[in-house]
């Protein structure tokens, strides 16, 4: 306390005792602890928190005490026994240093592990003051950072940091490699093109994934902003392995396909090389006889012969199918067709076909099968191949016997089938025999074979074919009484469709239908990263997209390709946007094509002048995108039936593909005469009318069409080569929609004001 | 006597169809290819036509439809001769215009009596 002295007043004394004690409070109150020594290194005054944040007692801290007391307090409670010296030394150690009055800094870990930085500061006046801060939790995190830095120093793949100009700030051990191939060091400025992308993925605040190869490896990066530091993460990944193995089994697929269709045409060839002259053996034998029989004198000689022939023949033939099929089944290349086909009829006809085979052992054919039965949508091929197959073991197997053929209606698994079932009263199978019985060339046992002939195939054959529709086969036999198969097969079979599973991210934005084969979209940027970006927001939308780098070949392949849209960047290094829209509007074959451009800057006005459709700016956003494009793909003009009337093909080959397009239905006729004849089959929406054709030529046409009551409303559209004289346009005057001439411009757009008219006309109302 | 025009490439089918066919009392015009093919239809003005499919000059598709587009022959039913009944084959016979068709190798039952309703069929129109 400051002693009072008599010259001051007794109202400048209370006013500065005020002050002080309010002084002194605010210093209790202060969060640091501070303490102010006499140069003796007696303690002055204090502060609460410099006694507490020691662990000292206020009392031991009190004005006069000297520094050597709490250092020797504090020693003897044990805060310096990490170092090895008696009391004395480490107290005069202590005291000694701040008795030099100079600036310094000493940090004390307490026994409770906090963390306090006393200051010593020497006052002018002479004297000490301290200052003591409680740093716990700054070392508390600067451990764990130094935790944290550890990780990307470990990783063993590459990690870096950018700043947004590009300046590379951190790089990891790993990623020294990395480092050398794109040419840049810490503190060093990137590639060109990544500081791009380091811009474009701030601004966007998203992770950019991409793929970099250099020197025969590739990495799979990750870019990750960190928006409110203004730096890029970079996470990089050596996918060069999986790359190498994609590619492998790319490889190898394309070589198993090719193999595949190599086996395919083997198959195919085989089968008709096999085939060919068999055909000649059992076709002359059959023809042979027949005229053999024609000749008494030498029929009973020739003829058993020539049987027999026929029979080794047919028999080799059998053997033949059934070895293509078996192979074809097996290696997957055994095709369904479908069709829709009544049962009654179908059973109808395979009496005649086993007849022969049914009387060579004295049997009778019984068939079963109501007329109304119905239809079945199956392969009508397969089904009744399963079903001779079955008649003919019947009739192989039995003797003075009786075989019957029943058709039923069913359900398997749930759905309606048809039931086939073939029984015969014939010499049956073991529960053995049963069991093999469906396996290819296991028939009942070779003696069988040798006896009965067959080629052990048939029934192994129909259990596929029978499987390949959804069916189902099964057997029931006694040996000695005879043996029946049932085969269930769905009504209804539709062929196998290929579900692919194509997991979608989940994007709320309302999706706009569009035509999948129609819609194609140019894309075009020199910039990687924002082409990929377009390309795969535009193709989840079901768009078909090609992408473009160079500005220079946009016009080219604008050309061959006939986009319906064109998105062109501005800002390109080679040829810029500008030039590449002027080009395009310039190009009669492509100037129709709405053109979108997309830039970093906001040029609006010079692009509508030049001709642009719209604008879009980077970065896109898929919603915008989305909402742009489908405002200028052509839509729809209605589902039309449009009748062309040309004899130049290759125009009315454009013109059905352009309204096709459009979801019109478009029917040709070649000259009048035949435009005629397609308008008594069905009255056209609208006619596109070519005027000089042989035949009838267009003006022919439009009389007749114009005095036949039915037809003279049709609104007809001429479409013409010819260039037209004074007395054509009054001919057709009033009769017609619209001329347009095809010298003035390319076809396709001509055809777009067509279309338009045929819009504005068909969509009001026409009167008569 | 019936008149049957049929158009076939392959010499050994060609002499063994027409042979037996000519036996079941049928008159047999025979065409080597398939212009020659529209060539005989329209000079000969056959009651029917057996049409093989794989010809050379123009194949069997083509040839039906060059035949039934022209008035004079349109009437005449064919029957396509595929070689392996492909459904592809028989869809594409039939929409080239054939009024019916048939695989090979023949078998002459079934063949006559696909010729018999085509015949008959024509005679009642």
């Amino acid at each position: 306390m400051i002693e009072s002295t008599a010259t001051i007043g007794k109202h400048g004394l209370e006013s500065l005792t005020e002050s002080l004690q309010l002084l002194l409070s605010g210093l209790e109150l202060m969060q640091f602890g501070f303490a102010v020594f006499d140069k003796d290194l007696r303690l002055v005054a204090s502060n609460k928190r410099f006694a507490e944040a020691q662990g000292l007692d206020r009392l031991l801290c009190k004005p006069g005490v000297y520094l050597e007391e709490l250092f020797r307090f504090r020693a003897e409670r044990g805060d310096f026994d990490s170092e090895n010296d008696d009391v004395e030394t480490l107290i005069a150690k202590r005291v000694n240093q701040i008795a030099k009055l100079e600036q310094h800094e000493v940090e004390h870990k307490f026994a409770d592990n906090t963390h306090i930085v006393f200051r010593y500061e020497p006052i002018s006046s002479g004297g000490v003051l301290c200052t003591l801060n409680d740093i716990t939790e700054i070392r508390r995190a600067e451990t764990r950072i130094r935790q944290l830095a550890r990780m990307p120093e470990e990783n063993p793949n590459p990690v870096l940091r950018f700043t947004r100009d590009g300046t590379m700030e951190y790089a990891n051990q790993a990623s020294e490699v990395l480092r050398a191939s794109i040419n840049c060091q810490l503190g060093e400025k990137g590639p060109k093109d990544l500081q791009k992308l380091f811009i474009y993925v701030l601004k966007t605040n998203e992770h950019a994934e991409f793929e970099y190869e250099h020197a025969g490896r590739t990495y799979a990066i990750m870019l990750a902003p960190v928006v409110g530091e203004d730096i890029v993460n970079v996470y990089c990944r050596d996918i060069s392995q999986q790359k190498q193995a994609e590619a492998e089994i790319t490889e190898a697929r394309e070589k198993a396909e090719e193999a595949s269709n190599a086996k395919s045409t083997f198959l195919a060839n085989m089968s008709h090389e096999l085939r060919t002259p068999l055909n000649a053996v059992i076709g002359y034998s059959e023809l042979l006889q027949d005229e053999a029989r024609d000749l008494p004198e030498v029929s009973d000689i020739f003829v058993p012969d020539l049987e027999k022939i026929h029979g080794a023949g047919r028999h080799l033939l059998d053997l033949i199918n059934g070895v293509l099929d078996i192979s074809k089944i097996e290696s997957g290349k055994m095709e369904t067709y479908c069709e829709s086909f009544d049962v009654y009829k179908m059973i109808g006809e395979i009496p005649a076909t086993v007849e022969p085979l049914v009387n060579k052992n004295n049997n009778t054919l019984e068939i079963r099968c109501d007329q109304n039965i119905g239809t079945m949508h199956s392969d009508l091929l397969k089904i009744r191949q399963s079903i001779f197959n079955f008649l003919s073991n019947s009739a192989k197997f039995t003797e003075q016997g009786k075989i019957v053929l029943s058709v039923d209606k069913g359900t398997l698994n749930g759905d309606e089938s048809m039931v086939f079932t073939i029984s015969d009263t014939g010499i049956g199978m073991t529960p053995e025999q049963q069991e093999k019985v469906f396996e290819p060339f296991s028939q009942a046992d070779v003696s069988t074979t040798r006896k009965y002939g067959g080629t052990g195939l048939g029934l192994s054959i129909t259990q596929q074919f029978c499987h390949l529709l959804g069916g189902e086969i099964e057997v029931e036999s006694k040996v000695g009484e005879g043996t029946s198969f049932i085969m269930r097969l769905p009504v209804y079979y539709k062929q196998n469709e290929v579900i692919a599973a194509v997991p979608s991210e989940i994007d709320d934005s309302p999706r706009i239908e569009v035509d999948n084969n129609a819609r194609k979209i140019m894309v075009v940027d020199d910039d990687p990263v924002a082409r990929d970006l377009l390309r795969r927001h535009l193709e989840k939308d079901g768009y078909n997209v090609k992408t473009v780098s160079d500005g220079a070949e946009v016009v080219d392949l604008a050309r061959q390709w006939q986009p319906d849209i064109i998105t062109l960047d501005v800002l390109m290094a080679n040829v810029d946007g500008w030039t590449v829209l002027s080009k395009v509007k310039n190009d009669e074959t492509i100037s129709h094509i709405p053109v979108i451009m997309v830039s970093i800057v906001d040029e609006k006005k010079m692009g509508y002048t030049l001709g642009a459709a719209d604008y879009i700016s980077k970065p896109v956003q898929q919603r915008t995108l989305r909402e742009v494009v489908a405002k200028h793909i052509p839509d729809s003009l209605g589902q039309f039936q449009i009748l062309v009337i040309d004899d130049d093909e290759a125009t009315r080959s454009v013109v059905r593909h352009t309204f096709e397009k459009l979801e019109c239905t478009v029917s040709e006729a070649i000259n009048g005469q035949a435009g005629w004849e397609q308008i008594e089959q069905l009255i056209p929406d609208i006619i596109l009318l070519d005027l000089m054709m042989p035949e009838v030529d267009g003006f022919e046409f439009l009389d007749r069409v114009k005095r036949t009551p039915e037809w003279k409303d049709i609104p007809v559209i001429v479409l013409t080569a010819k260039t037209l004289t004074n007395e054509d346009y009054a001919r057709l005057q009033g009769r017609v929609e619209k001329i347009y001439e095809k010298s003035e411009a390319p076809l396709i757009q001509i055809l777009g004001s067509v279309s338009e008219q045929i819009r504005s006309t068909l969509a009001s109302p026409h009167s008569s | 006597m019936t008149k049957i025009l049929l158009v076939e490439d392959n010499e050994m089918n060609r002499d063994m169809l027409s042979r037996r066919l000519v036996r079941k009392g049928f008159e047999v015009v025979i065409a080597i290819d398939g212009a020659q093919g529209v060539a005989l239809a329209l000079s000969e003005q056959p009651a029917l036509i057996l049409m093989d499919m794989s010809l050379p000059e123009i194949d069997g598709w083509e040839a039906t439809r060059l035949i039934k587009a022209d008035e004079s022959v349109q009437h005449i039913p064919v029957i396509a001769l595929t070689a392996h009944a492909m459904p592809a084959d028989k869809e594409k016979a039939l929409k080239a215009g054939c009024d019916d068709y048939d695989t090979k190798p023949v078998e002459l039952p079934r063949l006559l009596e696909k010729i018999a309703q085509l015949l008959e069929k024509n005679s009642h129109s």
